[in-house]
């Protein structure tokens, strides 16, 4: 089933960029500075190149297959059982990818401003968001998603406002390469997972108007490029905000230095980081369940309305049960899953297509 | 179609967020100081001083304000907490505290015990000013509340503008913890003292900390605005006064401009840190005048010069003896001399460096007269 609408390969900026940008921006230098030390952001650098690669890798296997998303290809590649196997794996893990958004926006929002508001409240503002964002065409997810790509201006802007903070070091930056090669590619392991949001390519470059031209490309390269620079923007201003040993028992210290900053009458910025925050990540939840939906409406046969419903019924009760659970060990699965769906099987398909020369020509004969 | 929008419009009204985290200002006592004591037994205290607001039905809704002071004891400082809010009508909230006094007892302890209970409440007010006093924290604080009309912005007023005259370091509850957690850097706090004669509340100096507690030292004001010369971390404001001899006329006020430090660390026995400091200084107050000549302008500028350095001396042999690393030379060894660092890591690093001071005065403006 070829798909009819088409973007441009700026529209595909767009789109890309606000599914990258999600929720791992928060706790980002926490994490990297867990296995990488000071380092951090020479492995955001690191991944932000790999991430570069596979995301080539991806326009190649997709190239083979213009206008077809991977719900489509998958069957042409691997025959048609495990074909509608992997669709319905992948599905589960876009819709995992969703629940776990879900929970850590809610968590974050709990424990920063919202104490005493229920967790259900949170979670029902986010599946009503979910299932209005997601019930619309491709076209209408580039115009809100470019529009609200202000908002990471803005982020961007807020950050600049720290400037004025008379203890900043940029001697905590120093020595660098001081953790080792071996611990900034652990950080590199670990940092992999605020670039998920990659893998929706799969779907979106079935959209493009030439998808076989380079140009297709730029615009995802860009996309790469921008959140790289973004993510690694993010890691230094906060090394150099905080002391190594107190960023290690920080575990969003973008919004603790913000919850310090004054400018004249206002204060608590990270109120206000957080609002903005909350939109961007509203755009890699719709962006995830837009494509997850795609996905179930293919498999099931039913319309993209109804995918979108019942795509996020599940995202709710998981979400909710994962509440309840132990977060960390959800984090560590996500972690594996994200390499596995994102990278490792992308490059088996790719494999497999340059091996037994399939390519869209064997749809047209089935055709 | 009315009744549909009506239904939505009740169905939306759970969903703003906003409503069930209002946090009325009526049913909250709002804090204003709070002060921290160790007790017997190693509880600890907490003395604040609440504020309440009446708007009076009686007289036109005119506000009068009034204070409370209260103290709690606890094992830990939120259980000392939890034993005020019991004995308080309405929520004790000390969320809007703008200033924090540590007791001498619990400052010479690891003070971060103190703190940690505030960090994990993401409504304190991260730029609150933290003070030390040579007594119980109780004992000023009650002297304020009985003695002051505006009690919490006293103090507060009190530090910031020691802070705007370079002579304290602006420290916050922010900025303090990030020198907790680094091994390589100390800190100094305001001292505060009752002055007996003054019967008033006043800053005595700053004092030196190594590591997360006191060391028992404190230095003269004037003494710090030298130490934040040397760490660049002056306020436009740094006034100092030198006494000269009687031939030269008396004394000489002047204000640090700007400075510039060459900083450079050598290993040999031990690590030296020669520090060569220029103070661009305009000369606010010389009654003998006659800055037009060059002689008198270089007269001064040398024997400023000498001055400065002998203190500077002074100033960190005083650092020394009580191994605060105010100037954060851990930190400039572990980014810029790694190797160095490796050799003296450890608890009592400052042991091995070896700091020589000198100090350089340019005269540069003199105000509208020369």
């Amino acid at each position: 089933m070829r798909v009819k609408s088409r973007i441009s390969s700026v529209n595909l900026f767009f789109l890309l960029v606000q599914t990258m940008i999600g929720v791992g921006l928060l706790s980002l230098p926490h994490q990297t500075h867990e296995s990488a030390g000071s380092d951090g952001w020479i492995s955001i650098l690191i991944s932000g190149f790999f991430i570069q690669l596979i995301v080539l890798l991806i326009w190649l296997l997709c190239r083979n297959f213009p206008n077809l998303t991977l719900f489509d290809f998958s069957k042409v590649i691997l025959g048609e059982t495990s074909g509608t196997v992997l669709n319905f794996l992948y599905i589960i893990y876009l819709l995992t990818m969703i629940s776990y958004i879900f929970v850590i926006y809610a968590d974050t929002l709990k424990r920063w401003i919202l104490p005493e508001t229920p967790v259900w409240i949170l979670f029902l503002i986010e599946f009503i968001l979910l299932i209005y964002g997601s019930i619309c065409n491709v076209k209408n997810l580039v115009s809100l998603f470019s529009l609200l790509f202000i908002f990471i201006l803005f982020l961007f802007f807020i950050t600049f406002l720290v400037y004025g903070d008379p203890y900043i070091d940029i001697r905590y930056l120093f020595p660098i390469g001081s953790s080792g090669g071996w611990n900034i590619l652990k950080g590199t392991n670990d940092s992999m997972i605020s670039f998920i949001g990659f893998e929706t390519l799969l779907i979106y470059f079935a959209f493009i108007k030439q998808s076989k031209t380079i140009s297709a490309l730029k615009g995802v390269f860009l996309a790469v490029l921008f959140v790289t620079i973004f993510l690694t923007y993010i890691v230094i201003l906060s090394t150099v905000m905080l002391s190594p040993e107190e960023i290690k028992i920080t575990p969003e210290p973008v919004l603790y230095i913000l919850s310090a900053m004054e400018i004249r009458i206002l204060s608590r910025l990270d109120l206000i980081f957080l609002s903005f925050w909350g939109l961007i990540i509203f755009t890699t939840i719709i962006s995830y369940s837009f494509s997850a939906s795609m996905g179930i409406s293919k498999l099931i046969h039913i319309k993209h309305k109804f995918a979108v419903i019942l795509s996020g019924t599940f995202v709710l009760i998981v979400s909710i049960i994962f509440y309840y659970m132990e977060i960390t060990l959800l984090e560590k699965w996500l972690k594996h899953l994200s390499l596995i769906f994102g990278i490792i099987i992308p490059i088996l398909l790719l494999l497999i297509t340059i091996i037994f020369k399939r390519g869209a020509a064997s749809t047209y004969e089935k055709n | 179609m009315r009744k549909i929008e009506l239904f939505l419009i009740f169905f939306i009204l759970p969903l703003l967020a906003g409503c069930w985290d209002e946090r009325l200002l009526k049913n909250s006592r709002t804090v204003y100081l709070s002060g921290f004591d160790l007790v017997e037994n190693g509880d600890y205290q907490t003395t604040s001083i609440i504020r309440d607001m009446n708007i009076s039905e009686s007289s036109r809704g005119e506000i009068s304000i009034s204070n409370q002071l209260v103290t709690g004891k606890g094992g830990s400082i939120k259980e000392a907490s939890m034993t005020i809010d019991q004995s308080v009508p309405g929520n004790y909230d000390p969320a809007k505290g703008r200033t924090l006094i540590l007791g001498i007892d619990v400052a010479k302890g690891d003070i971060y015990n103190v703190l940690d209970s505030l960090y994990r409440d993401p409504r304190v007010d991260l730029n609150a000013k933290i003070a030390m006093t040579d007594n119980s924290a109780n004992e000023l604080i009650t002297h304020l509340s009985e003695n002051e009309v505006e009690k919490g912005e006293y103090l507060y007023e009190l530090i910031h503008s020691s802070e705007t005259h370079s002579e304290i370091q602006d420290i916050t509850l922010k900025s303090i913890r990030t020198y907790l957690f680094d091994e390589g850097k100390d800190f100094m706090l305001p001292y505060l003292s009752k002055d007996e004669e003054d019967n008033e509340v006043k800053i005595k100096g700053t004092a030196l900390f190594n590591d997360n507690s006191f060391t028992g030292q404190f230095l003269s004001p004037d003494e710090s605005t030298l130490l934040l010369l040397f760490m660049e971390t002056q306020s436009p404001k740094a006034l100092l006064t030198e006494q000269l001899d009687e031939k030269a006329g008396g004394s000489v006020s002047y204000n640090v401009k700007s400075v510039s430090r060459k900083l450079k660390l050598e290993k040999e026995e031990k690590v030296h840190a020669n520090i060569m400091l220029q103070l661009d200084v305009e000369i606010v107050d010389y009654p003998p005048d006659h800055l037009d000549k060059q002689e008198t302008i270089i007269f001064l500028e040398n024997r400023l010069s000498k001055i400065l350095t002998e203190k500077a001396d002074g100033l960190f042999k005083k650092l020394a003896a009580n191994q605060s690393d105010v100037l954060g030379l851990g930190r400039e060894l572990i980014a810029f001399h790694p190797s160095i660092w490796k050799e003296i890591m450890g608890v009592n690093y400052y042991e091995h460096i070896l700091i020589n001071p000198e100090v350089k005065v340019n005269v540069r403006s003199s105000g509208i007269i020369l």
